[in-house]
């Protein structure tokens, strides 16, 4: 394609998982990393309904960017992430009814989540279909990484259990015992958020280190 | 113009073409989403209607929910092992007045009976109301003829978790069987008295009260919106039942007001209207001869009891009734009655002579209780009831000269019935109520 002019189709997926980790490196979709973490199965349903939208969304823009006027894009942007949100919202709401009820107005709010928004501007509007999907395969995975790993820490702290498994749940002791009930609230997702982003900065430092050091 | 047409016009295809989609999809999953929502509520039913429909123990209950014909057929044991099968339908109540309002009414019938005998266990009704974090939603349950709740169970719910969350747990359990007349009020501390289920007293969660009060609030609503809607059947009801119980009565009356009691082929015939009963007896030969009419009178004391006055007109005396001779005024009293509640059902009619000395004879109103109650029955028949009626025990010494119906004691020696305490005790105080009302209507006709 005569504009399809950045990075290569496995760049866009690599980078999305690590490097350009939506939550970590460009903290975006902040909402649903605060809100529906407090639960592993909650984390994995968010980022397969974000992955849902973002890959179609994707691909779509991508198809027609070539007719995309400019000043207009916004809005075509947005059209195309409400009507998918929409469909996932339902399909979960039929499909995967107490998971829908548990998340709530959470999956109505992809809509305004940034990370997808900007994947349109910045990949899916100006490369072909091919590279615009491995984008949003990768970025989609990153936040599913990201999510998942908020969730991991509150949940084992909150709960003690990993994807609803209760693991350190020893007969006889009340549930109370080893339960931080404050990290499956709202607070516990502020907390937890620092000390991650704190640590995700840590390994990019070490990592710049030793690329100085080598250099 | 034309510019911007051509400008927009990608907008406009592409939310031309989404909204097609999205049609398709609404239409196409509607149906799913609207089954997953009855399902829920469906499945919340017989935890509702508990106190209404035992169900079977928790290891061996199951549960087939069928969304379509909104039926919920439970299987299992019951805690005496007893298996157990029965199929609770619900019919959603179109109500004009509020047609939002999404109000069920519960029925049960044996699994193997058919839809026309399911009877009416209660109502369930969906509730809203705000609570501390977000809008609560629950379902409200009450009985049949709105006395009682029978449950409450939290179909949604956004309060903080760990505190507030815990109206879903065993906390929402307490509302079951409180009455529906009383206002539900939280209590924190232990500010209670008395058996909460009358009072209405409900604990509050610690650290929870806003969501504690505003479940309080959303039942307390609910159980008013439930007697709104179904208020006038259910005053039809109870219509009803008063009629059903006052036939009972007069059934009975003969067998109480009589101390030898009525042989077995006796027939009763009651007329609930002119409130008279007519024994008459068959013979072998199929032949039916008047025994003697019974008439009864309604009295409203002034303290406000119900008591009954029986007179008894044998052949000879209705002749001269007849002629003229007689007014049923000035017929002697047989008995005086009273309908007494706290044993059985639907209580126990106790009848006593006219000068509130002995007792001529109890009648359970219930099938079920008078079938449990047995032969002690007949043993209240005569019992000196000067003092209060005591259960005879083995060890009981009685004078030589007098017997044990003199002395006042009831019950066969030797077998003991937890029912027949409750009986006696009811007995007991539905004497006491007769002596008051007796000497109130005395006391107002001296003057």
């Amino acid at each position: 394609m005569p504009n399809d002019t950045g990075p290569t189709p496995m760049e866009r997926f690599i980078q999305g998982i690590l490097p350009e980790n939506p939550v970590y490196r460009q903290l975006l979709g902040m909402c649903p990393v605060l809100a529906v973490t407090s639960k592993v199965s909650n984390a994995i349903t968010m980022a397969a309904a974000v992955m849902f939208v973002l890959v179609c969304a994707n691909i779509l823009v991508s198809l027609i960017r070539n007719i995309l006027q400019p000043h207009l894009r916004i809005l075509v942007f947005t059209l195309t992430i409400a009507t998918f949100v929409t469909i996932a919202d339902k399909v979960l709401a039929a499909y995967l009814y107490p998971m829908s009820k548990q998340l709530g107005p959470y999956i109505p709010l992809i809509i305004v989540n940034c990370l997808i928004i900007c994947r349109c501007e910045v990949c899916a509007s100006k490369q072909g279909v091919v590279t615009a999907t491995f984008d949003a395969v990768g970025q989609s995975l990153g936040f599913l990484l990201a999510l998942v790993s908020m969730a991991t820490v509150r949940e084992l702290l909150a709960y003690g259990s990993w994807f609803d498994i209760e693991l350190f749940w020893i007969a006889g002791t009340p549930q109370e015992a080893y339960r931080w009930g404050l990290m499956g609230m709202p607070p516990g997702a502020f907390f937890t958020l620092g000390v991650l982003l704190g640590v995700a900065n840590w390994i990019t430092t070490l990592g710049k280190k030793k690329d100085k050091a080598s250099a | 113009m034309l510019n911007y047409i051509k400008q927009g016009s990608l907008v406009i295809v592409l939310a031309l073409l989404f909204g097609a989609a999205l049609a398709a999809v609404q239409a196409q999953l509607k149906p799913l989403i609207e089954e997953n929502q009855k399902l829920e509520t469906l499945d919340a039913i017989p935890m509702l209607m508990v106190t209404a429909q035992a169900l079977p123990t928790e290891d061996t209950i199951a549960k087939k929910t069928n969304a379509k014909t909104m039926e919920i057929q439970i299987t299992g044991q019951s805690a005496d092992g007893e298996a157990m099968d029965f199929i609770e339908s619900v019919v959603k109540m179109d109500l004009p007045a509020s047609p939002k309002t999404k109000l069920f009414e519960v029925k049960v019938r044996e699994a193997t009976a058919k839809a026309e005998d399911a009877k009416v266990i209660g109502y369930v009704i969906q509730a809203a109301g705000m609570g501390f974090g977000d809008k609560i939603v629950t379902l409200v349950g009450v009985d049949a003829t709105c006395q009682r709740i029978t449950g409450v169970y939290i179909l949604d719910q956004k309060e903080t978790p760990g505190l507030g969350d815990k109206i879903c747990g065993a906390w929402a359990e307490q509302f079951s069987g409180m009455v529906c007349s009383k206002k539900l009020k939280v209590y924190t501390g232990s500010k209670r008295s008395g058996d909460a289920s009358q009072t209405g007293a409900i604990h509050g969660i610690s650290a929870a009260t806003i969501s504690s009060e505003a479940v309080t609030k959303i039942v307390n609503d609910a159980v008013a919106e439930i007697r709104a809607a179904i208020g006038p059947a259910l005053e039809q009801l109870q219509a009803a039942r008063a009629a059903k119980v006052r036939k009972d009565l007069l059934l009975a009356t003969p067998g109480a007001t009589s101390l030898k009691g009525l042989s077995s082929n006796s027939h009763v015939a009651v007329d609930p209207e002119t409130m008279s009963i007519e024994v008459t007896t068959v013979d072998a030969q199929g032949k039916v001869w008047p025994d003697y009419t019974q008439k009864v009178r309604e009295i409203t004391t002034p303290s406000g009891a119900v008591i009954y006055e029986v007179k008894t007109i044998v052949p000879a005396v209705a002749k001269l009734l007849k002629m003229g001779t007689y007014t049923l005024e000035r017929l002697p009293v047989t008995a005086y009655m009273i309908h007494a509640s706290g044993a059985g059902d639907n209580g126990v009619l106790v009848a006593v002579e006219s000068q509130c000395k002995w007792v001529l004879g109890i009648t359970p109103l219930d099938a079920k209780t008078a079938n449990a109650a047995g032969t002690w029955v007949e043993t209240f028949k005569g019992a000196n009831c000067k003092d209060a009626l005591k259960v005879i025990q083995p060890g009981t010494k009685i004078d030589a000269t007098s017997s044990a119906t003199m002395e006042g004691y009831v019950g066969v020696c030797g077998k003991s019935d937890p029912l027949l305490k409750t009986v006696t005790k009811t007995v007991n105080q539905a004497v006491a109520e007769l002596r008051a009302a007796l000497a109130s209507i005395k006391a107002k006709g001296g003057k």
